[in-house]
């Protein structure tokens, strides 16, 4: 979306898109929170918004949800313009990032309501209560009140009230941010099976690039209210395109190599080894000073700092063992499979 | 019940010392003399039969009662709305709007009751009965604004925004969600807000006449001129429905929600 170039003509577009976002800009009153945004989600895919906190991804949401509405701009919700259409007239599901269940509800009631407020009537709406409630396995907690569940359980019952409206976007607000580290794994993979057994459009707003890796079918990169980067997450991942992106994503190693320009290179793909070893081929070599190890358990990490035209370059790698003395001359690997080139002019 | 004798001991005698008095009053009620002794000189009911037809004490504790019941629902008008808007909506200046609405509680009575004698009284013309409302509301507001307040505060923001987006109206979400939400912080308000009412005497002190008396202001005029036990009588008949309202608060919503659990 960031070159008319790449982007396929309007009404190709429009033909599978379900929200279109275009030059939306957002300004609380101290600057921009969205600039000039231009955004498409296409029907069925799952999106994650990913970025550092303050990069606009939940105003972007509460936008798309009608719970905000852009200071300029258009919103187009399947082709019709949406930007004053309030959020009870937009047919979006959203799990908020603390669930707000109602707490004087059973569960039963808690996913009934939105079929309530549509008048759907009182037989199909327990048959779709029953199915939103098998789909996330909580089938027989129908009369439980949320007090009386578990995060996880909670979380589960927000995304059954959710998905019960079969809406025309299911948007969910860091909805794993709240649950400990296990429990979060499971409920990422459970997001990933419900979307592809519902196939609805999904938009999933985090600040954990492993959860967008790990269930997006495409990832939009945001940085200070713009599209950084967007593509599938492989494509994100293995190709950054700035040094922010590839900051972000890990690539802790950022600098202007000799010949090649700015590069990035994740630690893991360096070797720091001594610098009387071979230097492998298909691999540029750096000589340099060791700085610190750190041994952590399977390997170990080593900083070292390598002086280049530029100036001195502080690097990090995986050493093995025995591990070099600090102080002590290193050669520093890179594989040129594993060096990623910037854009330069990009600054985010 | 411990290992910790010294503690069990303090504790015993603060419970001691905090309840000894109110048997001495609720014993000399019982008493069948005409003196205000403890113990008492044998017992009856004479003095409770004798507050009870007491013409003086019967109009006040009407008063009372009237006052109390308006003062609270002018008090949760006002309060109810104020506090759902410094929480919800946010406003300019809420830090300010808070601080003004709780401002009665650090004001003294007496300072306060005497700026609302001359306004209402002196200045507007109101008569007492009126003027004992609108008094009593507003030193119910502050108990109204923060317990309201303080449910509203533990409950999610984003409830609203959730019923909205499930496609609720703003009337539906604040009679469906927000009401059920806040509804045990108002039951306990009104509670809270009935009892302090129905307490107070130096804010009625300034607003009463000679006609319209608080049950309290009346009491406190009788033993000025006479000292029997029906004085201890109409006070264990007062503590009685004191502790009714305050059981059935517990009941209905829970103390909690009252004096709050910490720091709320």
């Amino acid at each position: 979306m960031t070159t008319s170039a790449t982007a396929p003509p309007e009404s190709a577009v429009a033909a599978d898109a379900v929200v279109q976002l275009r030059g939306i800009t957002r300004d609380f009153g101290s600057g921009p929170v969205v600039r000039d945004l231009d955004l498409t989600v296409r029907r069925g895919e799952f999106m994650a918004l990913l970025g550092p906190s303050g990069c606009g991804k939940t105003t972007l949401l509460r936008m798309i949800a009608g719970y905000l509405e852009p200071t300029a701009g258009q919103i187009l919700i399947n082709g019709a313009d949406a930007v004053r259409t309030p959020p009870r007239l937009r047919n979006i599901g959203m799990v908020f990032q603390s669930y707000a269940l109602f707490p004087h509800m059973s569960v039963t009631e808690n996913v009934a309501f939105g079929l309530r407020m549509r008048k759907v009537a009182r037989a199909e709406r327990a048959r779709r209560v029953r199915e939103a409630l098998d789909l996330v396995g909580l089938g027989d907690l129908g009369d439980r009140r949320p007090a009386q569940l578990s995060g996880g359980q909670q979380q589960r019952v927000a995304l059954a009230r959710a998905v019960v409206l079969r809406p025309d976007v299911l948007l969910l607000d860091e909805p794993l941010s709240n649950l400990d580290a296990r429990l979060r794994v499971q409920l990422r993979d459970e997001l990933g099976r419900v979307q592809r057994e519902t196939g609805l459009t999904t938009v999933l707003v985090t600040h954990d690039q492993e959860e967008a890796l790990a269930v997006a079918d495409r990832i939009v990169l945001l940085s200070r209210g713009r599209i950084a980067q967007e593509g599938s997450p492989r494509a994100v991942f293995e190709r950054p395109r700035s040094r922010f992106v590839a900051e972000f994503l890990g690539y802790e190693n950022v600098f202007e190599l000799p010949g090649r320009g700015l590069v990035a290179v994740r630690p893991e793909h360096v070797e720091v080894v001594p610098a009387e070893g071979p230097a492998p081929p298909g691999a540029r070599a750096l000589d340099g000073t060791l700085v610190a190890t750190t041994y952590r358990g399977t390997y170990s990490t080593a900083t070292a700092v390598v002086p280049l035209p530029g100036g001195d370059v502080r690097l990090q790698g995986v050493t093995g063992s025995p591990e070099p003395a600090p102080g002590s001359p290193v050669r520093v690997v890179l594989p040129e499979a594993a060096i990623v080139a910037l854009d330069p002019e990009e600054s985010e | 019940m411990t290992r910790r004798p010294v503690f069990t001991l303090i504790t015993a005698a603060a419970v001691v010392f905090l309840l000894f008095p109110i048997v001495v009053v609720v014993g000399v009620g019982l008493s069948a003399g005409t003196v205000l002794t403890f113990p008492p000189e044998g017992v009856s009911l004479r003095w409770f039969a004798d507050a009870v037809a007491y013409e003086p004490f019967r109009s006040a504790l009407w008063t009372s009662v009237v006052v109390a019941v308006l003062a609270t629902v002018l008090a949760l008008a006002v309060g109810v709305p104020a506090t759902y808007a410094i929480h919800r909506r946010s406003p300019r200046g809420r830090h300010a709007l808070q601080l003004l609405f709780v401002s009665p509680l650090i004001v003294p009575e007496l300072v306060l009751g005497f700026a609302l004698f001359q306004l209402f009284m002196v200045e507007a013309g109101f008569d007492a009965r009126t003027a004992l409302v609108a008094g009593h509301a507003v030193l119910l507001l502050p108990y109204t604004v923060r317990v309201t307040g303080a449910s509203l505060q533990q409950a999610d923001p984003a409830l609203e925004d959730a019923a909205a987006g499930l496609g609720a109206g703003p009337l539906t979400t604040f009679f469906r969600i927000t009401v059920p939400v806040i509804a045990p912080g108002v039951v306990a308000a009104t509670m809270l807000s009935l009892l302090t009412s129905f307490n107070n005497v130096p804010l009625s002190l300034m607003l009463t006449s000679r006609r319209v008396e608080t049950l309290p202001v009346a009491m406190l005029e009788y033993v000025q001129t006479s000292f029997t036990p029906m004085i201890a009588a109409v006070s264990t008949l007062l503590l009685l429905l004191t502790i009714g309202i305050a059981l059935l608060t517990e009941r209905l919503v829970g103390f909690q929600k009252v004096f709050g659990r910490s720091a709320s």
